[in-house]
Order: C-alpha cells, then sequence, then structure tokens
C-alpha cells in the first residue's frame, strides 16, 4: 500500500498514482494588433506534479475522520518526503500540495475516495 | 427470501390476507470496487446504500378493497413456516414506505393485487429488517 514520507497515510486502501502534465511551459504563437509572435518561445521547465487518487478505509466513521486528519495535517504543513506507490515505485522530493477526501460510503466498513496533488518544487 | 401462502401477512397493521408469496430482496444501490497500482483485482470492495425491497402478491377477493397507498409509511409483518419442518416459524417485520400498488388481471378469474414497499429503519443506518425464529410447539 501506499505511503508518504515515511507514513502509511494511505495504507488502509488502495490507491493509483499517475503523473501530471510534465513538459516546459511555453507561449504558443499569437497575434494582436499589428504585433505578431510567429514562434513559440520556450519559458521554463514544468514542475513535476504527481496526482494520487485512492480510497481511505476504516471500520468506523471517527477512524476514517482520524485517516482524514492525518493526511490534512501533512498537507497543512507543505511536508517534503517519498511517494511510495502501491506497485512499490518511489518518487522523490515531493510536497503534498491539495488533499481532496470524497463522500463517505458506508458499507460493511467506512470509506472515501480522495486525491491528492503532488509536486516535487525547485524551490 | 420467499414466503409462499405465508400464515400472517400485515400491513399497518391491515391483513393483506389471502396472499401468494412475499418476496423480501436486498441490493446495494452503490457497489464500491476500488483499484490500485498493485495489480489487476480490485483492492478494496464494498456495497452501501443498501435498499430492503418487500413484494406482496395477493388474491383480490373483494372489487374496490384498498388496503394500502403509495406513500403510506406502515409496518409490514410477514409470518411463515422457515423451513418444511413443522416445528420452525420465522417472523420478519419492517417500516416501510408503499412505492407501488399494483392492480392485474391474473389468469382465469383472479385479480391480483401487488403491493410494493421499500425498508427503513426508526435508528438512521441501521437495517430495518428484523428477523425471528418461533419455535412452533
Amino acid at each position: 500500500m501506499a505511503s508518504f514520507a515515511g507514513q502509511g497515510l494511505f495504507d488502509s486502501g488502495p490507491s493509483s498514482v499517475r503523473y501530471g502534465r510534465t513538459g516546459r511551459f511555453f507561449q504558443s504563437p499569437f497575434a494582436s494588433g499589428d504585433f505578431v509572435s510567429p514562434n513559440v518561445v520556450d519559458l521554463a521547465p514544468r514542475e513535476l506534479e504527481v496526482i494520487q487518487a485512492g480510497r481511505l478505509v476504516a471500520s468506523n466513521t471517527f477512524q476514517l475522520w482520524g485517516l482524514i486528519e492525518a493526511v490534512r495535517s501533512i498537507a497543512v504543513a507543505t511536508t517534503r518526503g517519498t511517494l511510495v506507490t502501491d506497485g512499490g515505485q518511489a518518487i522523490s522530493g515531493l510536497t503534498l500540495l491539495r488533499f481532496e477526501p470524497g463522500e463517505f460510503e458506508v458499507g460493511s466498513r467506512w470509506s472515501c475516495s480522495y486525491e491528492c496533488l503532488y509536486i516535487r518544487s525547485a524551490l | 427470501m420467499i414466503w409462499i401462502d405465508p400464515d400472517e401477512c400485515t400491513l399497518g397493521g391491515v391483513s393483506l390476507s389471502p396472499v401468494r408469496e412475499v418476496t423480501l430482496s436486498q441490493r446495494a444501490e452503490n457497489v464500491l470496487v476500488s483499484y490500485g497500482d498493485a495489480g489487476p483485482h480490485p483492492g478494496f470492495v464494498d456495497a452501501s446504500r443498501i435498499r430492503s425491497t418487500f413484494v406482496v402478491r395477493r388474491d383480490v377477493v373483494q372489487a374496490g378493497e384498498h388496503v394500502a397507498q403509495v406513500g403510506d409509511r406502515v409496518s409490514l409483518a410477514v409470518g411463515g413456516g422457515a423451513s418444511l419442518l413443522p416445528s420452525e416459524r420465522l417472523r420478519v417485520s419492517c417500516l416501510v414506505v408503499v412505492t407501488k400498488n399494483e392492480w392485474r388481471a391474473g389468469t382465469g378469474s383472479a385479480f391480483v393485487n401487488t403491493i410494493e414497499c421499500v425498508g427503513y429503519a426508526s435508528v438512521a443506518g441501521a437495517d430495518p429488517v428484523t428477523i425471528t425464529r418461533e419455535e412452533v410447539v
């Protein structure tokens, strides 16, 4: 199961990880009035974006709120660390920028989907 | 779960007799299937938002009789043999909302009234269906 910064925040349920848009920032050719910029202008490399989508699973509502709070506190603290995916791939130097839990679902367990956005910042 | 020709079937305390059969079906409105990066099979599966539906099929013995109205919030009770053993009896009770009340001409001269109800619990989130086994002395 996935972990971040050595903490098993996501080991209660499965998750999948993918890169966001990668490459470079550039300005496309454009024209404004008499001004014409006919070529692509290379601006800068993009920071690496990593998107993790998964499900937090708990045996009751209090435990699920606990899992959510644990991830939220990491997101607020701008912790930098390594994300290890369910498949064992390690992606280092990431900061958790955004954590968005979904609606609670109650079956035999309490669970909610989530999405996390990480970046590998040059700063 | 199905009862054929149950001994007892009341809706809001009113007998629905003669009842041909009563069925109780439960299904998840939402099946959660979550996958991860570890392999092709789901890492988590759960059934949430479970709906309990009762269907009562009864013969109409009197023209114009009216035992239920769609939207009624009433209690449903069904009792009958739990098995072929005559010593055991199963009783099911549930608070329900009537969602369908249909009248149809059946085979021959019989007319059939079909009543569908969806169960709900007085305590939010609890299983609305109560099943008790009774020993017949």
